[in-house]
Parts: C-alpha cells; structure tokens; sequence
C-alpha cells in the first residue's frame, strides 16, 4: 500500500524529521500516514504549524510504500535521506 | 602569505557577530525561514539532505598549516571529523548544527578565515592555479591579483545582487592549471609584445546545464587596469544579464546572445566612459608591489642560488632504490621555479574513498607535514588535491614516508584514479544521482598502480545533476548522473578538457543505468589503449579519431 508522510529538517540541528502524532520524530517508524492525496494535504496543513513553532525547515510529503508493516520511501533521495548516505564516511 | 590588516579582520569580526544575532533571532522565531535563508546563504550555510553544510573559503587556495589545523579543529570538534575540499578549491563540512555555526565562524575569523562570498549572487571566493608562485612554467604569481580582487568585490554593494553568482580564475603561467576558460571571468598571464606582463581577459566560460568556453575579449590588459575593466564587465553584466530567467542568467548566455565581439565593445565602452571616475582610485603600482610582497617565496634568493645540486641527485638515488616512491614521484612532483625544490600534490583520492574528503587526522598531518618541508604552505587545488609548494628536492622522501604513513601517498595525481567528484545525491539536495559510489568504484577499477600507468594522464569527472559541480563537462570522461524514471542513470561524455585547451566534452549517446556504468567507462578506456599511437593520451587520441571508434565499442554490440 501507497500513502504520504511529511518530512522536513530539524531546525536546530539540520537532521530529517518525520511527522508523527504527537510531534515530530527522528524515526520513519513514528511518521503519521496519509493514505490518499486529501488526507496528505491535510496532513502537510497540520504540520505546518510546527513551522510556526519553530521546530523543523520546510515540511514537504514524502511518498511511500508500507510493506510488512514498515514504510519505505518510494524515491531513491529520500530513501537516502531515511538511511543516510549510502557511502561510508571518512570521519567515521 | 597574505596577511589581513585591520580592517579585514574587523569586517569578519563584525559579520560573525551580526550572523550570530540572526541564528540567535531565527531560533527564537523572530525570523521565518524565509527570511533567514539569504542570510544564511551570505554566511555560506546550506541545508543539505541530511544536515546543514558550511562552505568556508580557501581564497585562492592558499592555507598555511595554521589554518589548516583550525579546519581539522573544527570537524573532530562541530563535524564527524572530516571534511571535504571542492572543486572551487574551498573546504565544505557536511554536519554542522545551526546553534553551533557562529561559533565555527568565530573559530574561522581567528585564522583569518569565513564563508563570505561562498554562496549566493555575488562575486565568488576567487580561484587560482594551485601551484602560483612555485611553478617552473609561471610568468608571475598570480595571487596578489587574486587578493586584490577579493579586497574589490568582498561586499562590493554595487555587484552584491547580481542576475547570478559570478567566479573568476586567474593563472600566471600558460599552462593553464585553474580552469580559467569554464569560468565566468579567467584572466590568463602573458607578455605583450614589448615584454610586459598582463592578462588575457577571457569571458562567458562556465558549465552547467549550458555548458561554455569563454571568449577573449581583450588580448592584453595591464595588471594595474584589472579592477577598473572588472568593474565595467561587471556593470555591462549587472545591466543587461537577464533576471527574469534562472537558466539565462549567467554572463556566458549574455556573451553568447549579443556575441562576443557586441560584449566586448560595451565593456570597452563602459570602462572608457568609467575610467576616469574609477581608474584614478584604483591600486597603484606601488599598491601592487606591496601586496606582492605577502606572496614573496619563502626561500630566500642565497637559498636558491646556492644550490648544487646535491638535492636533486639524493632525490634521483631515493628514487632508483624505491620503486613505489618512484611511482608516486612520477605522479606526484611538478617543476618549480626555484633550484632545488618541487611543487608537491598531494592526493585526495585512495582508491575507494570520496574524491576530496580528508579527515581531521589526516589534516593536522598534512599541517605538521607542510611545517616541516613546506614552509607551513599548503594549496588545495580545483581537482580536489592538496598541494605542498615549496618542498626541497632533497626532502621529497622523508615528506612522501611521512604521508604515507598517514594513508595521504596514493600515487595517481593526474591519473585514471585522481577522479573529480561532487558529492551528488549522497549528501545534495539539488542532486538527480550519487556520484560517489560511482568515483568508488571506478578508482577501484582503474587506479590499481599497473593499470594506471598504463592508461597515462586521464581526467575523469563526475557530477550528480547538471549543475556540474563535478566539472563532467570539461573531464576527458565526464559522467552525468540522470533520474530517469525512478533510476539512476549516468550519460558519458568524452573529450572534455580544463587546460589552455579547453573544450566541453561530447555525449556519446544513450545513459547507461549504474551498474553498467563501470563496464562502459572500461570499455571506452579500452578502446582508447586499442587505438592510441605511441606516446599519445587519452585526449590527444580522442582528438585524433573522434567519438567513433567509442560510440561503437559501446554500442554496436
Ligand atoms: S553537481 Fe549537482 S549534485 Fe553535484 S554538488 Fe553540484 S548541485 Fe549537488
């Protein structure tokens, strides 16, 4: 099954957000979902107050695919942006 | 080197604290994020897909060892310890956190650095051959212009908000190691007729999605006239450039539209018309002499004279009894100016690492490293390399020992494994595809140490989307990274060069989806060994026999 998220960056800290139910979550897992394209609109109104609040930059939905009970981002860039980049990093 | 005087240090102290007052406001909410992205950007702060990335300045390219310890500082301390150096010769930190960036520019301006003029419409952090003042081939150390321009355009109110962001390069040797023809201003040394040094002024180059070679629209131009024919092409831009359309903004579509020879003859008529008001107030011979001075070389002319050579003949012994320092000498050393010494790179590029990406570990060794055999100077260069200038030949193998020991000795400068490479979709948010992986995997392939001699002298490029941060246009083999219905795919073009002879290179044909994309770059560096004459590199063969022979080892099957 298809449906949308809303997705945005952490204000402070710069990291990708999701949001939930009662707030905004760092996990994918916690992401409130829409399950057609009225219910994403809604859903994307209701998170803008959180832009209000100063907590998170530039809220946009994000499709995805809910499989077995997880969500998985349709587009390779988000996906990205759920698991972080796909490339070992120097530092780390 | 150059140092800030009062002023300088002032303005950069000046804007950290107005950028801190603005993080502190948009933190409170008294700034939307609207409001505060421009001044984020002016303070070289993106957000990015992950996090916040802070572009900081390297101007010209030049770092001293000091400064280079700060940015190590600043990545095991704010990052995740490392950092990555660009292709416009600037260090980008891909994990700041917004609360802690006026500090990370406060830490910056007591090195004498910031993100100033590293993002946004403006004239952009200038850019010059990484081996300026030490190179054997050079007229003159194109760097005192570089400063002088960076004095002119930093915060220059009349060309703040131009149609689009504005880069110059500048080289002082005719070798041209900075790219000047793919930027929107190069200025190219040579002498007139009479002897006398000057600039080739070369406008309208860039890349992206409408890719150029710029046109020369003055042959010769004096050095004490630079800022005043700066400023009327400026102004020719500023009132014609066009503003209603992103895509058309930039000075090459001007250059392009009302044609070179129409361009230079308003510059030529602006700068008579200006002359007298600006030329009067611009820097004297005297001025030039001054700041030329901060760039004098390190080594004193009695040094340099009184080489005997020994230096070189204990380096020629190292090298006869070391077949892998050899091999990297090969790659690694360029002809400096002075007796004695060698203009060192130093490359970015382990085979399956991130092209440009060096650690805070790395950099402290690099700084000790440059202290020690370089006069505590280091470059960083537009193929995302470090450079030591101004080594003693006699020390080469104690430095290479010492970078080596420091994962810092991949012997490929200039070879198949020196891959250019933008961060793409790992890390941009304007990005259509990873390009990471790709340079991965192709330093892999290509860069074992046999293989990459055999190949000789090879550039390859790759970007992530048609910004073409990655300079794809103008690399031997460039690589596009594409979105086509949901996938990666990666288009191919051949025969591009960032040299005196530039050129923008030729799509071969359909994209290749990412994983063919490894074979195909295989198949085209095999053809070329199939079909290469004696002596011949890949461009030279390439210009030889055109995309054919290419296009059908590619394709044809
Ligand atoms: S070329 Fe595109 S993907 Fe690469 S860094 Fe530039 S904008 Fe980002």
């Amino acid at each position: 099954m298809n449906g949308w998220i809303v997705s945005a960056n952490d204000l402070v800290v710069g990291t990708v957000v999701y949001y939930a139910a009662d707030g905004w979550s760092g996990d994918i897992g916690d992401a409130a979902v829409a399950a057609d394209r009225i219910a994403a609109k809604k859903l994307l109104a209701a998170s803008e107050s959180a832009v209000r609040d100063n907590r998170v930059v530039e809220p946009y939905l994000v499709e995805v695919e809910l499989c077995r009970g997880k969500l998985s981002p349709l587009r390779l860039r988000e996906q990205l942006r759920h698991r972080g980049p796909s490339v070992a990093q120097a530092g780390g | 080197m150059y140092r800030y005087d009062e002023f300088d240090a002032q303005v950069v102290r000046e804007r950290v604290a107005q950028f801190r007052g603005q993080v502190a406001r948009r933190l409170a909410g008294e700034l939307s994020e609207e409001e505060f992205k421009p001044l984020r950007l002016m303070n070289g702060v993106y957000l990015q897909l992950h996090a916040y990335m802070l572009r900081v300045a390297v101007p010209y390219g030049t770092l001293s060892s000091r400064q280079l310890r700060k940015l190590a500082h600043i990545a095991a301390t704010y990052d995740k310890n490392y950092g990555h150096f660009t292709t416009r010769q600037n260090i980008q930190f891909n994990w700041p956190q917004l609360r802690d960036i006026p500090d990370i520019l406060g830490e910056l301006s007591e090195v004498e650095m910031h993100a100033i003029q590293t993002s946004g419409n403006c004239i952009r952090n200038v850019t010059a051959d990484p081996f300026a003042g030490a190179a054997a081939d050079e007229i003159e150390d194109p760097r005192p212009i570089c400063e002088l321009i960076r004095q002119w355009s930093t915060f220059h109110p009349e060309f703040t908000f131009l149609p689009r962001k504005f880069k110059i390069a500048v080289t002082g040797a005719p070798k041209d190691r900075a790219a000047i023809k793919v930027h929107d201003i190069g200025l190219r040394m040579h002498r007139n007729a009479a002897g006398a040094p000057g600039f080739e002024v070369v406008v309208g180059g860039g890349q992206g999605r409408t890719p150029m070679i710029g046109k020369t629209i003055r042959r010769w131009l004096a050095r004490n006239e630079i800022l005043a024919y700066l400023e009327a092409i400026m102004r020719v831009y500023n009132l014609h450039g066009r503003r209603d359309n992103k895509y058309k903004a930039r000075v090459k579509i001007l250059v392009h539209e009302i044609g070179a020879e129409q361009f230079a003859a308003q510059v030529e008529r602006e700068y008579e018309n200006s002359a007298g008001q600006t030329r009067k107030a611009l820097p004297d011979a005297d001025e030039i002499r001054r700041i030329a001075r901060h760039f004098a070389p390190p080594i004193g002319e009695a040094e340099a004279k009184a080489d005997d050579g020994e230096g070189a003949k204990k380096l020629r012994a190292a090298r006869a009894a070391d077949g892998g320092f050899d091999l990297w000498c090969r790659a690694s050393l360029a002809a400096h100016k002075i007796p004695g010494h060698a203009i060192v790179t130093v490359s970015l590029k382990p085979a399956g690492g991130i092209p440009g990406d060096a650690t805070a570990e790395q950099m402290r060794s690099v700084a000790g490293l440059a202290e020690r055999f370089s006069h505590g100077e280091v470059r960083v260069s537009h193929e995302q390399n470090l450079v030591l200038p101004w080594v003693r030949a006699a020390e080469v193998h104690e430095l290479w020992r010492g970078l080596r020991d420091s994962g810092l000795a991949a012997a490929n400068a200039g070879l198949a494994g020196d891959i250019i490479c933008c961060p793409g979709l790992d890390y941009c948010t304007l990005a259509t595809a990873r390009s990471i992986p790709v340079a991965q995997q192709l330093g892999v392939r290509l860069g074992g140490t046999k293989r990459q001699r055999d190949i000789g002298g090879l550039s390859i490029n790759i970007s992530g989307c048609i910004n073409a941060c990655g300079h794809h246009h103008v690399g031997n083999i460039g690589i596009l990274g594409l979105e086509k219905k949901g996938r990666e795919f990666y288009q191919i073009t051949l025969g591009g060069s960032a040299d005196e002879n530039a050129a923008i290179g030729d799509i071969i044909g359909p994209g290749f989806a990412a994983e063919e994309v490894g074979d195909a770059v295989d198949m085209v560096v095999g053809t070329y060994l199939k079909i290469r004459r004696a002596g011949e590199t890949f461009i030279d063969a390439y210009r030889r026999v055109g995309a054919e022979p290419f296009k059908e080892a590619l394709y044809a099957a």
